[in-house]
């Protein structure tokens, strides 16, 4: 198969679009709850969250920490740093991720009490990722691009393409696009393509 | 020693939900039972919030610090219910994050639900029965009448209104909520409904 150095990269930039576009939902619809006082959907809030786990855990961060992250650790190693950082951040976005269903939990069971707290998390959640694929994209990317060799390339983009593990295939990427389809479904306008309530 | 009552009737609250989400779960796995998830998640809201906001802060704070400064012996038992009561705030998030996955995911994730539910009775259960026959009986040997009352004080909530009667009311209305909400023989709701 013809392969090209820019899927591996196009894919990442497209999964964190829709991972961004996810976490913008979030704002915006506790943004809503907090300053126009509507009540909230906890079916739409727990079809985020739960986007936001399978999707990064199970399917955007394994690819990147085993393929991407792996081959540019050994042919630079200068970039070690970088990638030790992104490593952690990628543990500690898996804790965020279970205080934040703690809070969502807390606030469902626990009503109008528990928001501010679970506000504050969603606040912090997405800045954290937020800066954290800034990172990936400005920083790592282009060393990515400085020091991999066509066949690494090949190597990360078969992974990236599911080639390599099924669990990373055109399959499972559309189970992703059905839980992100559902997402907007349920999200009232102007995130999602809802009745307005 | 009004506080020894207070834990080991809040122990039995506690052991009351823990009994019923092994109902439930061992329901589903053995008569494939419908779930329930807006119960699921006021058991796990109650088993959350009540042992972190209420039921351990008064452990900690008041009974297992005193039996510490009395008996010096009691080290290693009271480090150790104090790191359970870490350990078990995160295995709340972890079953938190199971019931949601099996919520979302459906059925492919109910084996790691019913594990997360195991673990977490069987991690609690145990922490509890260290409480009642070691922790308890030491605390009763060592401390004094002036060390019960300051104890007494912070268990029916005269020190931290936070741990007062207001709280207790309700953790007590959640408690009826689930009984509300759970099918017989746990509880008042209505029958199960099978798949």
């Amino acid at each position: 198969m013809e392969s090209n150095p820019v899927q591996a990269k196009r894919i990442i930039e497209e999964e964190h679009r829709s991972l961004a576009a996810v976490l913008y939902g979030m704002l915006y619809v506790v943004r809503e709850i907090r300053y126009v006082g509507i009540e909230p959907d906890f079916v739409l809030l727990g079809a985020m969250v739960h986007y936001i786990d399978t999707f990064m855990e199970g399917f955007h961060h394994p690819k990147e920490d085993a393929y991407l992250f792996k081959l540019l650790g050994s042919r630079y190693p200068g970039a070690a740093p970088l990638l030790d950082r992104l490593k952690q951040e990628h543990e500690s976005g898996s804790v965020k991720l279970r205080q934040l269903r703690q809070a969502l939990t807390r606030y469902q069971h626990g009503g109008r009490g528990e928001f501010s707290e679970f506000a504050a998390l969603v606040a912090d959640f997405a800045a954290f990722h937020w800066e954290h694929m800034r990172l990936e994209e400005n920083e790592l990317l282009p060393l990515a691009t400085r020091h991999l060799t066509d066949a690494d390339w090949d190597a990360v983009d078969a992974a990236f393409l599911g080639h390599t593990n099924p669990l990373f295939g055109a399959e499972q990427g559309n189970k992703y696009r059905d839980l992100f389809r559902r997402i907007v479904d349920l999200a009232p306008q102007p995130i999602g393509v809802a009745t307005v309530r | 020693m009004e506080a020894i009552r207070i834990i080991v009737n809040e122990h039995r609250a506690l052991a009351a939900v823990l009994h019923g989400m092994l109902y439930l779960v061992h329901e589903i796995r053995d008569h494939d039972d419908k779930p329930d998830f807006n119960l699921f998640g006021a058991m796990i809201y109650y088993i959350d919030s009540f042992p972190e906001r209420f039921h351990h802060p008064k452990e900690d704070q008041y009974l297992y610090r005193l039996l510490r400064m009395r008996h010096p012996e009691a080290a290693p038992l009271l480090d150790r219910l104090k790191t359970e009561h870490q350990v078990g705030a995160e295995k709340i998030r972890t079953l938190e994050q199971a019931l949601a996955r099996y919520q979302q995911g459906g059925t492919a994730e109910f084996s790691n639900f019913l594990a997360a539910v195991e673990s977490y009775a069987a991690f609690h259960w145990e922490h509890m029965r260290a409480e009642e026959q070691e922790a308890l009986p030491m605390a009763e040997k060592y401390l004094s009448v002036a060390d019960w009352e300051a104890i007494d004080a912070a268990f029916l909530g005269h020190s931290d209104p936070m741990l007062g009667a207001d709280a207790r009311t309700e953790f007590d209305k959640l408690f009826t909520r689930i009984v509300n909400l759970a099918p017989p023989p746990i509880g008042l709701g209505p029958e199960r409904q099978r798949a």
